[in-house]
């Protein structure tokens, strides 16, 4: 999970909070379901609760990032031999032991991707 | 629940020992009470003195034969006495009446054969009447007078008749024969009487105890003055006898002489025959006693047949509680005696008693043999109550191994059967209650069980080696939702595998795979799948 919320990357605007994970293998970002900001919008006609609204969006982007991060799990796999996050396109199913594309075919390992 | 498992640990103790442990302890347990109990009552009856009983048998048994044979001898000897006591007071008449009639005194008649013959056969009828008709085997009269006083033994030798029966038999149903043993010879011939082998014309009366003292004497009622001589050998013969004295007096005081009758050793062996008891054989005795001795020398015994007694013996005489004992010196009697007063005479202090006595060894055998019959009925019992202590050992046993045998065999009955024993069943329906709650819940586990189990376990090798690491997170109690976060794999990946997991191991899904390592691990066949 912290390995997750460590690779996310923030795209998040002032009314709507996303996030992006790239995956080590291909390249490719993944971005996380944008969550909007409970009071996007609002922003200008309360001038004075100004300072409020900046902690409530920090709370809010807090709980976003940690459910951005629970919605990864879905997708991502930790490659045990190169360490590196990569998506399931490039996570290979092997009998011995689930790799990136990569390092099987450094490896010369068979394997399925998880998704083709 | 804490007392139920002590239950269980207990039969398991029982299930471990043998089954005969507990019926040897059992039979141990018995027999020290039985041998405790046995003790007691054999404590018991010796301290009531069962075991001195014969003694005390044997004390009343004797009082019994002493008292018969007293009463018989007493009987006997006064039937005897009387009728001396009539024969001296006839002979005393008749002699005053034939002196008178030839007009001589008593004194007169000595060297004078033709007087003494002319006596003698006034006499004879009234000597023959009383050995015919008292109890006895002979009787004689004695004159205080001497045919020829010029003879060298004159003043021991003195005239009279004595009468004796010969062939003396126990069991002979032949009138016995009378025989002529002194005396003119004249009358025997007159009478036809056989003379005796050893026939003598006059006695010896040094032989005769008291006798020449009774015709000297100057006696106060010489007519009640009477006694029974010691035993005494009749001169020149293998026989002895006692001899009842009675003086015969005259109306002025003379004494004449003596008369009376003869009981003879052998008649009195006839007359008192042994008795056979079970203590041993009872012989009779009739003896002086003579510082504390019984002398039987002087005295007469009944039938020894059966004893080792000769007639000869002095008894030293040992006093006990319930009897005495008669010591011979080279053997033992035991046996009660008491004093009979058989004679009456100032000259004659000697003290006669009759006792009854059997061998000490036939008693010794007797109470011997008593004591072995009590020591085998002893063992008898006790075997028996071995016996009895294995059977009902076995049979408190039997219901316990016989259920401990059911248990062994895994044969839960569903009715439980009774053994008998209340803390038995209790445990068997405790037992039989887990087994079935056991089956209730594996109630729906198909027959083929083990097959079904076999099957799976056998298609775990179908697995790749990460498939077995999923797997092994499942059967370490990890849901799906853990896997992704422990295995740093995406749920994509872990749903692809469960996929393939499902399939090979031929279940249709998690909760079917999740009932399996259940059962497995039930079993204890869980590491077979590992
Ligand atoms: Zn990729
Ligand atoms: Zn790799």
């Amino acid at each position: 999970m912290n390995l997750l919320i460590d690779h996310l990357e923030d795209c998040s605007t002032p009314n709507y909070f996303s996030f992006a994970i790239r995956c080590e293998v291909c390249g490719e970002f993944w971005y996380s379901n944008s969550i909007p900001f409970s009071k996007a919008g609002q922003v200008t006609d309360y001038v004075d609760k100004k300072e409020l609204y900046d902690v409530l969006y920090q709370k809010e982007k807090q709980r976003a990032q940690l459910a951005a991060a629970k919605e990864a799990r879905e997708h991502f796999s930790q490659c045990p031999i190169c360490r590196r996050l990569v998506c399931d396109s490039c996570f290979l199913i092997c009998d011995e032991m689930d790799m990136c594309k990569e390092c099987a075919t450094r490896m010369k390992e068979a394997g399925e991707p998880v998704i083709p | 629940m804490l007392k139920k498992l002590k239950e269980i640990r207990a039969l398991n103790a029982f299930a471990k020992k043998q089954s005969i442990g507990m019926q040897r302890k059992l039979m141990l347990y018995w027999v020290s009470m039985i041998l405790v109990v046995f003790s007691t009552v054999i404590f018991l009856l010796s301290i009531a003195g069962a075991f001195s009983q014969d003694d005390k048998q044997l004390h009343e048994v004797m009082k019994l034969y002493l008292k018969n044979t007293q009463d018989h001898l007493v009987d006997h000897f006064d039937n005897i006495t009387a009728k001396s006591l009539n024969l001296s007071k006839e002979l005393s008449r008749e002699i005053e009446l034939e002196l008178s009639k030839e007009g001589v005194d008593f004194d007169e008649i000595n060297d004078d054969p033709q007087l003494l013959l002319h006596l003698q056969e006034v006499m004879y009828p009234l000597v023959n009447t009383t050995l015919q008709t008292a109890d006895c085997n002979g009787a004689y009269v004695i004159l205080n007078a001497t045919i020829n006083t010029a003879l060298s033994d004159a003043v021991n030798s003195r005239s009279g008749i004595h009468l004796r029966y010969s062939n003396l038999s126990s069991s002979s149903p032949v009138s016995p024969t009378v025989v002529y043993f002194r005396g003119i010879s004249d009358i025997a011939l007159q009478k036809n009487l056989e003379l005796h082998n050893r026939w003598n014309l006059e006695f010896d009366i040094s032989q005769i105890p008291l006798c020449f003292e009774m015709m000297n004497a100057t006696l106060d009622r010489p007519a009640e003055n009477y006694y029974w001589t010691k035993r005494i050998n009749l001169k020149d013969t293998w026989e002895s006898s006692m001899l009842l004295s009675v003086p015969i007096v005259s109306s002025d005081g003379t004494v004449y002489g003596v008369c009376g009758a003869e009981i003879s050793a052998l008649y009195f062996q006839f007359s008192y025959p042994m008795v056979e008891d079970k203590f041993g054989s009872v012989v009779t005795v009739l003896a002086p006693i003579e510082d504390n001795r019984l002398v039987l020398a002087k005295g007469l015994v009944g039938s020894v047949s059966g004893t080792y007694l000769d007639s000869q013996e002095s008894l030293v005489i040992h006093q006990g509680r319930y009897f005495n004992e008669y010591d011979t010196g080279n053997g033992k009697y035991i046996g009660l005696h008491k004093i009979v007063p058989i004679s009456n005479s100032e000259l004659d202090d000697t003290v006669w008693a009759v006792a009854i006595m059997v061998p000490q060894d036939s008693y010794v055998a007797y109470i011997a043999d008593i004591k072995q019959n009590w020591i085998i009925a002893a063992m008898i019992l006790l075997c028996i109550l071995l016996a009895f202590s294995f059977f009902l050992s076995r049979r408190f046993v039997r219901p316990i191994t016989e259920s401990l045998k059911r248990f062994q065999q895994e044969e839960m009955l569903e009715q439980a059967m009774s053994s008998g024993i209340s803390e038995v069943d209790e445990l068997a329906e405790f037992l039989n209650a887990r087994a079935r709650n056991q089956r209730l819940e594996q109630g729906d586990l198909p027959p083929n069980i083990a097959d079904l189990f076999d099957q799976f376990i056998e298609r775990k090798h179908l697995l790749t080696t990460a498939e077995r690491n999923i797997l092994r997170y499942y059967i370490e109690g990890h849901e799906i939702a853990d896997i992704p976060d422990l295995a740093f794999i995406s749920m994509s990946t872990v749903r692809k595998h469960n996929r393939n997991i499902y399939e090979k191991l031929g279940v249709s899904s998690r909760d079917e795979l999740m009932l399996y390592i259940d059962l497995l691990r039930r079993c204890g066949r869980l590491n077979e799948l590992l």
